[in-house]
């Protein structure tokens, strides 16, 4: 009888936690709403149907969900993005990692994803001479062109040429003679898992880079911001207490590439 | 012929064409660059909007994506454009994404000025470009345009059409002025050379023998040219004749004896000669323009006209003037004149030449032929001539004269005696005095030896009177010649004996006039010589008989033989209510001389007009003087027969107004008779006269009325009181007869203007009767009285009427 009272016990808190931010969630946001994403998988990823997956995109999707908030996604250019953010046009948009600059109009949500900024390389070249970022200047450096991590590169006075994708980035490591591609570990291999060349590359970390976390970044613009950055930062410890947030890293990537932030 | 340039076809040609091209150039030049200025703003707006769309989808990508190095790259590429200067990319947020901007070529150059004056336009373009899904608005594309560019490159343009425009005008004129001077003036400068040599030069060849219309004009010139000139050779040789054939009649008249004058119709003198110029010792000049008339003495300017206008070109009309030098010395003539065509102008050439010698061989074979050499008389040709002339001339008009053929007596002896130089001298002498002797107008002839005649052509209106005026001359010629002569010495003594024939006698030539003297003559002689005779006795005895009348009338007035007569005028009732005053001659020898034998004769020697006079005074002064004693008061008249010549005399009217006043005689108790003819002759004159008269109240008495013309004027408007009948429509007047009917008509008349009638020459009872029958009741006669002395009639007068 003691097992069923706590049995009940428990349903009816599931059912209270379950119901509570709906009650509260159906007390400010009446629609769905919309956030925005690029095609950066593994984080997010557009396919060709024009459906959105992802770690990051699934990640969000179930913690609203968690909270009962629906949502539904597009995509835009990056720039285009961010700077519909500044202007409060756009609610939020994720796999946002913090910078300086954005914190003047950007609402960061707790961390959602992490991601490496790592050299790619081959798996045959000698990565010896690569510990520290600034090492970068001793390699042929290729980098995606308009990314965040181009403005590292370039902020840090480093050289390097920019490629279109992270697929045509592997492939000039692999087969145009560049000696780095500087990339988020878990994109490149997600990539080059889809490639077939997983095998063929290896991943150097940098002893003095840490790793960028991703967010969902909301518009300071937008009222209902707040409540929404808490709806969905209590989501995300729903589903990571509840496990759907492990399975849903496992789903994409491998599970040491989870970090516990 | 040199010309310059300037002035040449082709120059001028090419002038008009360039000017014209030039205007026309400019003008269509502007007009191009008016369309090119328009379409040149589309152009380059279609250009900018090709270059726009060409960049469209690239940048609304790159700001679709906020590709600022796209961006860029567009911008850029925009600016490589020169036309275009800045180009602006602003995405949808309103941020400028890319902006590039070029420096601006040559601001101050000419053409940016000239064109920026002409070629305004927007250069400010902006291009909206629409960006997806885009919840901020469109974004834009601005591009400034180059607008230094643009104008500078099209009036760049426009400068270099208009320079390409103006050298293809001077180009076009430089052809044209070639073409122009190829193909038109050097052919007509050819032809002015060519034209100008025409007249130095035969047979050359034609300047230009092109198949078009210069080649036609030389051609057509050519042929008229030679026309032309063979009409022209002809006419110079005609000229060159007729100026020969000019000169030799010039030569001809130059040296014509006669003087030449050539005058227009109207007498104006145009031409003469050298002789003419002589003839009238003047100036050419002088003469030159004056009329010919100047110096003519017989034609006046009209009658030199009238001349003229009789003169034709086929006959010569020749007359005879005396002409008047300028010294005024006349000399005769003789003209030849024929009218003379020249372009249609008229003339008349007169060829004159001085007579003077002919004229005066002409007097003398005239005076030889006519004119007794000795004594410069007329010969007998001269005289029969004459006579002959006179007579047909008298037997028209009834007009008399009279020969007077003389001979010398005892001539024969003296000649014989003294010689014949003696004898002619005598002769002349004789001539002389008879030559003194006859009237203006009479001949003297003698016919040979002693015999002289002399023709009087009019010396009175009947036998009687020309008789009588040719026995006063001849009486002259009597005494004259019987004064004796002195003659180298010798004084001689002779008598004329004279035959008298007067003429025109029962249509007898001049021949049978003479024959008649010569017989009259002939019994002068025979009657002892120193007298005349007539050829007829009749006319002798009365010629004389009017000698002594007229002569004794002479006398008569100095001897008081006149008398005045009185005859009573007498009303029907037997009262005397006037009297006509009479005239009676109480010759010493031949008694008493009615009036009806003297007066005439008086009338026609004029010395009626003395008598008249005397009877006037005598009446006045007879009448005053019964007055004096006691004039009866019912003879309230007296009537005063004044003759037309007496009447006529200038001082008449004051003489009888100065009788009225010496004498204070009222007019009213004079009347005076005057006779028809003195009015028909002096109808105006006459009327005055009597009217002057009659405001004194003298009334008139017409006398012998009906025996004349009897105009029924003269009654009318003449201021007549009393009409008289004449005594030959009274003597024997009987009812019913012709006599009758006239006396009837005349006392009608009478009665109708008012006139009183008396009936002269009533001696009959039955005349009065038939007269007081007929209306008239006045009388004068032989039934109531005789003309009676003054003082006879005073006493019947005195008594209280006269019984028949």
């Amino acid at each position: 009888m003691r097992c069923f009272k706590s049995e009940f016990y428990s349903f009816a808190a599931l059912i209270l936690f379950l119901f509570i931010p709906a009650a509260q969630s159906a007390e400010q946001q009446v629609e769905p709403i919309t956030l925005y994403t690029v095609n950066y998988p593994p984080y997010s990823i557009i396919r060709s149907d024009g459906a959105f997956e992802g770690v990051d995109v699934d990640v969000v999707r179930a913690a609203f969900l968690a909270v009962g908030i629906n949502i539904h996604f597009k995509t835009a250019p990056w720039k285009r993005i961010l700077k519909n953010i500044q202007h409060g046009y756009i609610l939020a948009s994720i796999t946002c990692s913090k910078r300086p600059d954005r914190s003047a109009y950007i609402k960061y949500s707790d961390p959602i994803s992490v991601a490496n900024q790592v050299a790619v390389m081959a798996s045959a070249s000698d990565a010896s001479a690569l510990v520290k970022f600034s090492d970068l200047n001793k390699f042929e450096v290729t980098v995606v062109d308009g990314w965040g991590i181009e403005k590292e590169l370039t902020d840090s006075g480093i050289e390097h040429t920019t490629t279109p994708s992270i697929s045509s980035g592997i492939n000039a490591v692999l087969n145009r003679g560049v000696d780095v591609f500087y990339n988020g570990d878990a994109a490149t291999l997600f990539v080059a898992k889809k490639l077939g060349v997983q095998d063929q590359i290896k991943i150097k970390h940098f002893v003095d880079r840490e790793a960028t976390l991703f967010h969902l970044c909301f518009s300071k613009k937008n009222h209902n911001t707040e409540y929404l950055v808490h709806q969905f930062n209590k989501g995300l410890k729903v589903i990571k207490k509840n496990g759907t947030y492990q399975a849903i890293y496992e789903k994409y990537l491998s599970s040491n590439l989870i970090t516990n932030y | 012929m040199g010309f310059e340039f300037r002035h040449r076809i082709a120059f001028k040609q090419a002038r008009t064409v360039l000017l014209i091209s030039l205007v026309l150039g400019l003008l269509s030049t502007s007009i191009q660059i008016f369309l090119d200025l328009r379409q040149e703003k589309i152009s380059y707006l279609a250009g900018i909007e090709r270059v726009i769309a060409l960049h469209k989808k690239t940048a609304e990508r790159a700001i679709y994506n906020l590709n600022y190095v796209k961006a860029s790259e567009i911008t850029a590429t925009l600016i490589s454009h020169p036309e275009i200067s800045e180009a602006t990319l602003v995405d949808d947020f309103g941020d400028p994404l890319s902006h590039d901007k070029q420096e601006i070529s040559s601001p101050n150059t000419f053409f940016y000025k000239l064109g920026n004056y002409f070629f305004q336009f927007n250069t400010h373009y902006e291009s909206i470009l629409k960006i997806d899904n885009s919840q901020t608005g469109a974004a834009k594309l601005i591009i400034e345009l180059d607008s230094t560019y643009i104008t500078h490159n099209f009036a760049l343009r426009a400068f270099i059409g208009l320079v390409f425009g103006l050298l293809y005008n001077v180009l076009l004129a430089c052809v044209f002025l070639f073409f122009f001077y190829r193909y038109l003036s050097r052919p007509i400068l050819d032809i002015v050379k060519w034209v100008d040599q025409l007249n130095t030069h035969n047979n050359l060849p034609l300047p230009y023998k092109g198949r078009d219309e210069i080649g036609d004009l030389v051609a057509s010139f050519s042929k008229l040219w030679d026309e032309r000139r063979q009409v022209t050779d002809r006419l110079n040789n005609t000229i060159s004749k007729l100026s020969k054939s000019k000169n030799f009649s010039r030569t001809l008249m130059e040296n014509a004896g006669d003087a030449m004058f050539l005058c227009a119709p109207d007498g104006t003198i145009i031409d003469l000669n050298h002789q003419a110029v002589e003839t009238l010792k003047s100036d050419k000049e002088h003469i030159l323009g004056s009329k010919l008339s100047v110096y003519s003495q017989n034609y006046s300017e009209n009658d030199l006209v009238d001349l003229f206008l009789s003169i034709d070109e086929k006959h010569v009309c020749t007359f005879e003037d005396i002409q008047i030098d300028m010294h005024k010395k006349v000399f005769p003539i003789e003209a030849r004149g024929i009218r003379i065509k020249q372009n249609d102008k008229d003339y008349i050439l007169i060829s004159a030449r001085d007579i003077s010698a002919r004229k005066e061989s002409e007097k003398q074979i005239f005076e030889l032929a006519f004119f007794d050499t000795l004594t410069g008389l007329a010969n007998r040709r001269l005289f029969t001539d004459r006579l002959s002339s006179v007579i047909t001339h008298h037997q028209v008009h009834d007009i008399h004269g009279a020969v007077l053929y003389m001979d010398l007596d005892r001539f024969k002896t003296i000649n014989d005696s003294l010689g014949h130089s003696i004898g002619d001298k005598l002769l002349c002498a004789v001539s002389q005095r008879l030559t003194a002797i006859a009237p203006v107008g009479t001949t003297c002839a003698r016919f040979g030896g002693d015999e002289f005649v002399i023709l009087l052509p009019e010396i009175g209106p009947t036998v009687v009177s020309s008789a009588e005026v040719a026995v006063h001359i001849s009486k002259k010629i009597i005494d004259a010649i019987a004064a004796p002569f002195e003659i180298e010495g010798h004084t001689l003594y002779c008598t004329i004996s004279i035959g008298i024939a007067v003429f025109p006698e029962k249509e007898l030539s001049a021949i049978d006039i003479l024959r008649h003297a010569d017989i009259a003559l002939y019994r002068t002689k025979a009657m002892g010589k120193n007298g005349f005779q007539f050829y007829d006795p009749e006319v002798q005895s009365s010629a004389q008989e009017r000698l002594l009348i007229e002569k004794g009338l002479h006398k008569a007035l100095d001897k008081g033989e006149f008398q005045l007569w009185f005859q009573p005028q007498v009303k029907s009732d037997g009262s005397v209510f006037g009297a006509e005053v009479l005239l009676r001659w109480m010759h010493p020898e031949k008694g008493v001389i009615s009036p009806d034998d003297f007066i005439q004769i008086a009338e026609e020697s004029g010395q009626i007009i003395e008598m008249g006079q005397w009877v006037l005074n005598e009446s006045f002064n007879q009448l005053a003087q019964w007055r004096e004693r006691g004039f009866p008061e019912g003879c309230r008249r007296l009537a005063i027969n004044i003759s037309p010549l007496q009447f006529m005399q200038v001082d008449f009217v004051g003489r009888v107004l100065k009788l009225l006043t010496d004498y204070q005689i009222p007019g009213e108790l004079i009347e005076l008779e005057i006779t028809e003819n003195m009015l028909l002759n002096n109808f105006d004159i006459a009327s005055n006269k009597m009217r002057i008269l009659k405001q004194r109240g003298i009334s008139f008495a017409i006398d012998d009325f009906g025996t004349g013309y009897s105009s029924l004027k003269y009654l009318r408007y003449m201021p007549l009181d009393i009409l008289k009948i004449d005594r030959s429509f009274v003597t024997n007047l009987r009812p019913s007869s012709e006599e009758a009917a006239i006396v009837e008509v005349i006392i009608a008349t009478a009665d109708r203007l008012g006139l009183a009638v008396v009936a002269e020459g009533v001696e009959t009872v039955e005349e009065r009767d038939t007269l007081i029958e007929l209306g008239c009741h006045r009388f004068q006669g032989y039934l109531y009285s005789k003309p009676l002395p003054a003082a006879q009639f005073y006493e019947l007068i005195s008594e209280t009427r006269l019984s028949v």
